[in-house]
């Protein structure tokens, strides 16, 4: 009690540091919600009224909806060819590669090292000579070096984790490897692939210093554009993307732990059946093993 | 049926068995290349082969010689860049460590359930897109911003302060972006400490703050120096924030490359590159030998 007491206003200033570091984090997102409904061209805290003009601005702007399109489809091309590649490095990593294998992981993990700046002059010289700069292509593949540390490094210790022995009680109860593979260790893997799409989703989606070097008019990220529109003003249209972005993200975040809790569900929902179904055996042999006993 | 197919696999098994008898790692290599062949080769061709060019080109444009690097050294505008990008690193470590340290340490105080929720709060800034956090506090730190007129309005300022496009601003948006790193890095080596031994330094008769300063904070140590350097080591090589922020006043590394590779004049461009890589990748390998990156990516915990 007497300690208590000592400390007390050490605690309180705790707090204090505490809620104002964490008014801090959250001070960006909420200065911009409320701008973007500011009805004015002049920004004002708080707004003097409601209005959804600078959504409409947005949205009847051809530019800023071509920009969100090509955002989309490039996130998921790279979430996909991130995963894909990401879980053949991480496969090979685990189980096949015996000798060199720092090697290769240090190989694989340099772009996570070296500054996106110094990866964006180099991309941007191979694809000015290859005539790859400025294609939807090209900025896939730039994408995918700076994600694919993060899918190798989910995607490689979900695979350490997992208890290869299953696969092995597959293959002995007569799948064929490919088989066990895509029925026994690719749904365990779910949310590990679920993690590395997702990761690799937003490392593309935020991603501004490649696209200053790579993307031209005709591909032009949401980022780049809103990068662009910041060098030359701050009408409250980039407010209203920005709330757009960061409703999606809590979406998105929301989403993520819905379908991992989904998959959890799904997944002890089918456990409680095998375990009925084994239950009924076992009282079935029970009951015959005593019967037999009986006779 | 299945009996069938385990005889099948069997005969299967025997007929190619002397393959992996003879070379039981044959299997495994080929798995291994073909499995890794798409990555590395996307890496090697677009990654590590044109880096390789930039190194080149340092030591190559706009003439053969070690002349870009000279200069570096020499010239008082090369100076003033590395001053820049160094200092404004510096701060914005130091600035994190003493708003993330007391911060980390609440939370590890707390029970548990909170604690996770909490610190998955301090999380979303990271979810949150860059570019819209920049506009945040273009539109908070502007002329006729937000804070400005606040400051007048309370009577505090007369006519509204240069905020925006300087140093300051570019630092508030860089501790920012890396404070939910050094707060999640603190927070993994403070979670790992052993409280019966701060019960046992109470319990021997120390006060709070002998507990804390002789027992707390060595043992939180470890913590500090990971967070300290991930933040400096990516700190210097922002380039975002600084364009956006920063307005063109202070001129960092990654400023000075971009602006230099535009108007493609590569020598001095990649020789900074080169610099800027080779202090990073010295700093990596410190971090990795004090910590090992895995510890990292596996939520910090040491084992």
């Amino acid at each position: 009690m007497n300690r208590q007491t000592i400390l007390s206003p050490l605690d309180a200033a705790l707090w204090a540091v505490f809620g104002l570091v964490l008014t801090f984090l959250f001070l960006p997102l909420v200065v911009v919600i409320p701008i973007s409904f500011t009805p004015g061209t002049v920004i004002q805290f708080p707004p003097d009224g409601l209005s959804l003009r600078w959504y409409r601005d947005a949205l009847e702007d051809e530019r800023w909806r071509q920009a969100l399109w090509v955002s989309v489809r490039l996130g998921i091309s790279v979430a996909v060819v991130t995963t894909v590649l990401g879980l053949g490095a991480a496969l090979a990593l685990t189980r096949f590669v015996s000798h060199g294998k720092t090697f290769i992981r240090t190989l694989v993990l340099a772009p996570l090292i070296v500054p996106v700046i110094i990866t964006s002059i180099a991309v941007f010289d191979i694809f000015t000579r290859t005539g790859l700069a400025r294609t939807f292509l090209g900025l896939v593949i730039a994408h995918t070096i700076i994600a694919v540390p993060f899918a190798v490094i989910i995607l490689e210790s979900a695979l350490r984790r997992f208890d290869v022995s299953l696969e092995e009680a597959a293959i002995s109860l007569g799948a064929s490897p490919l088989g066990a593979f895509c029925r026994i260790t690719l749904p365990i893997l779910a949310p590990a692939l679920l993690a590395s799409l997702v990761f690799s989703f937003v490392t593309s989606w935020d991603e501004v210093v490649l696209v200053v070097f790579l993307g031209g008019a005709t591909n032009q990220t949401l980022p780049l554009r809103m990068f662009e529109f910041l060098e030359s003003n701050i009408r409250p249209t980039v407010a209203a993307i920005s709330t757009a972005l960061i409703l999606a993200t809590i979406g998105g975040i929301l989403a993520y732990y819905s379908s991992t809790t989904a998959v959890g569900m799904l997944r002890r929902w089918r456990a409680t059946q095998v375990r009925r179904e084994l239950q009924w055996e076992k009282t079935d042999t029970t009951h015959a093993t005593k019967t037999g006993r009986n006779q | 049926m299945i009996a069938h197919v385990t005889a099948v696999g069997g005969y299967l098994g025997k007929q190619t068995s002397w393959l992996k008898t003879r070379y039981p790692w044959l299997g495994n290599l080929v798995f291994a290349t073909l499995l890794l062949a798409p990555l590395l080769l996307l890496l090697g061709v677009f990654f590590f082969y044109p880096l390789a060019g930039v190194a080149v080109r340092s030591f190559s444009e706009p003439e053969a010689g070690i002349e870009n690097y000279t200069r570096l050294y020499s010239s008082a505008v090369f100076r003033d860049i590395f001053r820049a990008t160094f200092a404004i690193a510096a701060y914005t470590t130091l600035v994190c460590l003493l708003l993330a340290y007391p911060y980390a340490y609440r939370l590890s105080t707390l029970p548990n359930r909170w604690a996770s929720f909490l610190l998955l709060l301090s999380l979303v800034p990271i979810w949150t897109a860059i570019l819209a956090r920049l506009y945040a506090w273009t539109v908070i730190l502007g002329r006729r911003g937000i804070l400005n007129d606040y400051l007048i309005q309370l009577g505090l300022l007369n006519e509204p302060a240069e905020l925006l496009f300087t140093r300051t601003a570019v630092m508030i948006g860089m501790v920012h972006i890396m404070l939910p790193y050094m707060i999640v890095v603190l927070y993994s080596t403070m979670s790992t400490i052993d409280r019966t031994l701060l019960a046992a330094s109470d319990s021997l008769g120390a006060t709070g703050f002998q507990t804390f300063r002789r027992v707390f904070l060595p043992l939180s140590m470890p913590g500090v120096y990971a967070g300290c350097l991930l933040v400096f080591i990516v700190s210097l090589g922002f380039f975002v924030t600084p364009a956006i922020l920063g307005g063109g006043g202070d001129i960092t590394i990654a400023i000075y490359v971009q602006r230099e590779v535009g108007v493609l004049n590569w020598g001095p461009a990649s020789a900074m590159s080169m610099v800027l890589l080779a202090v990073t990748i010295v700093l990596f390998f410190l971090f990795n030998k004090l910590f090992g990156t895995e510890r990292l990516f596996s939520g910090g915990i040491r084992k």
